[in-house]
């Protein structure tokens, strides 16, 4: 199976936040975004709204920070995982993390941390403008540069350089 | 679980605050928001009281299903006795500072008395304090959300707020959230004023445990799914609300100069298509996928660079068809004026456009203007009086006090040219060829209103087998439908079926556009039921939801009759009988409404209620609502 | 301003007109198109590729007047 990352697009975020509530929900039982994986940064004077979550790091400073090597990249999903067996509530991955995408849990004393729900990422199945999208690693990319490369044919098409598309 | 939120009780005068539990057998009953809203004033609003003074209660809520699995779960609903119209006061929000008032604990806020003076209200996970706000004050709602975020010190804090028209008793002053979010009618924001506070803010971390999650989680997804499959809501997406305007104004629908014509010719530039000229995104209120309002920035003018949201399809009548502007700046100007100040987008385009035909005609002149050319499509005027009127300044003083009060200044002949129902006045819609969104209007419980009972849906021609499955259910109507928009026939039960929809969405928090107003394949009272269960745990059947919001409504109907309303006061301005449509499409063109069929239509929808012929309920209802017993 | 997704269905392309509710397909991108059946022009708008709407009339020849105009006499709505 190839390999899939989660992508997040803040211009197309409208900033719902129906994300947090479906990871609450999905990894507690209730709705609580304080005990969500992923979160919504807004500058509401702005308008600008960029989700953040745990970015799945090759060389995670939370793995290398944790004294019990409780942290471990899980093969299949390539993911960064928390054994909860092994882990000794330190939080010192909380202050490692750069990206603040770990959580003290105060209902279970534990931490949290997204776990791209075992391959069924609920924040991109729910999020319908896709700002938070799950994608095959190999072709992220190309899709990226694809919208990108739209704004300059629009520009060619708008001054008659690109033939009329028959439809 | 979800229905363990609190109501709290402040009492602004002496700072006593008490906090209840919600007895499940209320939430049998009322459900929340605005059904139990409607029963608490009911309860706590002292017959006859001034709506300004300090015994007016201002109700915050949030709905059962607010912060649930169940989308666009965001709904605030706002309730207190109407400065505008002395009877009830009730609007409806989006935006998320009903779901943050649910983490933080609570679900009803019943304010009373009077702060000496200007304070807010700080909620945060179960605790309430009533704290200074004379740094607030003056403020607009844009700044005054920004400066509670630095005084407390957490971006995460949601709050509702005046802004200077609500500070300065504007009777039609709403109360806001976020930056366009306005529970905009019936002068809510005056009666915020009038306590002396000027917000409330929440942040709560607490947890709002869903009774079968992972259920209610993929039920979630079926019913955005559904919600979203429909054009209209794609169309939302794309444009939101501003799209209605091509339809409305194409066929002859909206009330353009006042009420002297019925369309706007030529107004190409404030089609929702044009947003996109000056919008770099949409924006979705708390988990709505339907995300219909623009984030955009002003181009041109005075405000030119400043960012807003918006506008609705009202603002694009209230500062282009009824004043006669063309102009998409104008709007987008405007909108951000009135959000900012907080003040009612219908109300205020309604009140200048009065007051621009009071100018043709000659009852108004330059004195009264202080020299402003109050002449149709004049943009430059249309923004100034929007600050006059939030400011009170000059005509905007004696606008400010609503259509009624305003006509008893400027003598009886005004009052002939204005468009109101209950001293409230109507949006821009024009339902002269509409029996039943203008019997919809007549009728509100809140005054001239499209959101208490309009059954859009009437204007889609669509197969009367459609009609039926959704007007039928859940309590097996037999009588007429027609699937006609020009006819007066089952339009009564169009509307009153229509009333209790919106009702129950209203007490659950869920928001119209994911219910049946613009399609007829959104959400009622089957979903409504299936949701309650899946998030609350409790059992409510399609017909069950339907009782509580018929008790609901006839609680609205009762507190309206114990302030004076009559029979009388469910009719339209003569206008709409004795003035035909001129312009618009063969079926919008030379139509009026009929008094004589109009007047039938009002028995029959009073019949359909159990009301009797001067629109009291009948004991027979009261007594299968449990009314008597309830309302003691 | 990016959009949502592309939205494919039965309905792609259709419009219905708003004054006989007649439905049809206006050409593919094109910005105006009249009703078969009651001959009314509309200028069309396309919030998603596949997804037409009708922004509105095409004022020049709008039906002006109740009389004079033999557009007026459009065919009662066929039921859909």
């Amino acid at each position: 199976m190839s390999e899939k990352i989660l992508v997040v697009d803040p211009e197309r975020c409208t900033g719902c936040r129906l994300c947090e509530i479906v990871c609450s929900v999905k990894h507690t039982g209730v709705s609580n975004p304080s005990r969500s994986r992923i979160r919504v940064i807004k500058w509401e004077n702005e308008g600008f709204y960029l989700p953040m979550k745990c970015q799945q790091c090759q060389d995670a400073p939370c793995m290398a920070v944790c004294p019990k090597g409780a942290i471990y990249q899980d093969q299949e999903l390539k993911r960064i995982r928390v054994d909860h067996d092994i882990c000794i509530g330190c939080r010192s991955c909380i202050s490692a993390c750069p990206f603040g995408a770990i959580g003290w849990d105060s209902a279970q004393s534990r931490v949290f941390k997204c776990d791209l729900c075992s391959g069924d990422p609920q924040c991109a199945r729910f999020c319908d403008m896709k700002a938070v999208d799950y994608l095959d690693a190999r072709k992220a990319q190309l899709a990226k540069m694809r919208e990108a490369a739209e704004n300059y044919a629009e520009l060619l098409r708008r001054h008659g350089h690109l033939a009329v598309e028959a439809r | 679980m979800a229905l363990n939120r609190k109501i709290a009780y402040i009492d602004l005068t002496s700072g006593k605050i008490e906090t209840a539990s919600i007895p499940v057998s209320w939430r049998k009953k009322f459900l929340g928001g605005r059904g139990l809203d409607a029963y608490l004033l009911y309860k706590n609003v002292p017959a006859g009281c001034d709506p300004l003074g300090p015994d007016n209660a201002l109700i915050i809520s949030a709905g059962l299903l607010v912060g649930t699995m169940a989308s666009a779960s965001a709904r605030t609903h706002i309730m207190a006795k109407s400065p505008l119209t002395n009877y009830l006061g009730s609007a409806n929000m989006g935006g998320f500072f009903a779901p943050e008032m649910r983490w933080a604990g609570f679900d009803h806020l019943v304010i009373r008395g009077r702060a000496e003076r200007p304070v807010y209200i700080y909620i945060h996970d179960g605790e309430i304090e009533i704290r200074n706000a004379e740094r607030l004050w003056g403020q607009g709602v844009y700044e005054t959300q920004k400066i509670i975020r630095e005084l407390l010190g957490d971006e995460e804090t949601q709050s509702l707020c005046i802004g200077q028209a609500g500070e300065r008793l504007v009777r039609f002053a709403n109360v806001m959230t976020g930056r366009k979010n306005a529970a905009g009618r019936t002068g809510m924001g005056a009666v915020m004023g009038s306590k002396n506070l000027k917000a409330v803010a929440c942040r709560g971390t607490m947890d709002l445990a869903i009774s079968h999650p992972l259920e209610a989680l993929e039920y979630n997804k079926k019913i955005i799914d559904q919600v979203i499959s429909t054009k209209v809501s794609q169309i939302m997406q794309r444009w939101g609300t501003p799209f209605i305007y091509g339809v409305t104004n194409t066929t002859g629908l909206v009330r353009t100069k006042n009420f002297q014509e019925n369309q706007l010719t030529n107004s190409e530039d404030i089609e929702c298509e044009n947003i996109d000229r000056y919008s770099f995104g949409t924006e979705g209120c708390f988990g709505c996928q339907v995300h219909c309002r623009h984030r955009y920035i002003i181009k041109e003018g005075a405000y030119a660079g400043i960012y807003a949201q918006g506008p609705e399809y009202t603002s694009q009548g209230a500062f282009g068809a009824e004043v006669g502007c063309r102009s998409m700046d104008t709007v987008l100007t405007c909108n951000h004026l009135v959000n900012d100040y907080g003040i009612d987008t219908l109300e205020v385009g309604s009140m200048m456009a009065w007051a621009m035909e009071l100018y043709e005609k000659g009852i108004i002149t330059e004195k009264d203007t202080d020299g402003l050319s109050l002449e149709w499509g004049n943009d430059q005027a249309v923004i100034e009086m929007v600050k006059r009127i939030a400011f009170r300044e000059g005509l905007g003083d004696i606008l400010a006090e609503g259509p009624l009060r305003a006509a008893e200044k400027f003598g009886p002949e005004s009052k002939k040219y204005l468009i109101q129902v209950k001293g409230m006045s109507n949006l821009h819609s024009d339902e002269r060829a509409t029996p039943a969104l203008a019997l919809n209007v007549a009728v509100s419980s809140r005054g001239s209103d499209h959101l208490r009972g309009r059954p859009a849906i009437d204007l889609y021609n669509l197969p009367l087998k459609v009609l039926e499955e959704v007007y039928r259910s859940p309590d097996g109507y037999d009588g007429p439908l027609t699937n006609s928009y020009s006819e007066y026939i089952g339009k009564a039960r169009m509307v009153m079926w229509q009333e209790l929809v919106y009702m129950a969405v209203d007490s659950l928090g869920i928001c119209k556009y994911h219910t049946v107003f613009l399609s007829p394949n959104h959400l009622a009272f089957g979903e409504f039921s299936h949701l309650v269960k899946l998030n609350c745990g409790l059992e409510v059947t399609p017909r069950d939801i339907w009782d509580i919001a018929n008790r609901c409504y006839t609680i609205e109907r009762l507190f309206n009759i114990r302030e004076g309303l009559t029979r009388r006061d469910d009719w339209l301005s003569d206008r709409y009988f004795d003035e035909p449509t001129k312009l618009g499409l063969p079926v919008a063109r030379g139509k009026a409404i009929d008094r004589e069929k109009f007047r039938a239509l009002l028995d029959e929808y009073y019949r359909l209620h159990e009301w009797d012929e001067e629109g009291m309920p009948l004991n027979s209802l009261s007594e299968r609502l449990g009314l008597d017993e309830l309302l003691r | 301003m990016k959009i949502g997704k592309i939205m494919e269905g039965p309905r792609d392309g259709e419009v219905r007109c708003l004054s006989c509710f007649t439905r049809f397909w206006p050409q593919p991108g094109a910005q105006q198109a009249s009703c078969p059946n009651c001959a009314i022009e509309w200028r069309i708008s396309w919030p998603y590729p596949k997804t037409a709407k009708i922004r509105g009339p095409v004022w020049e020849t709008y039906p002006r007047d109740l009389k004079d105009n033999a557009r007026n006499d459009a065919k009662p709505p066929k039921e859909s």
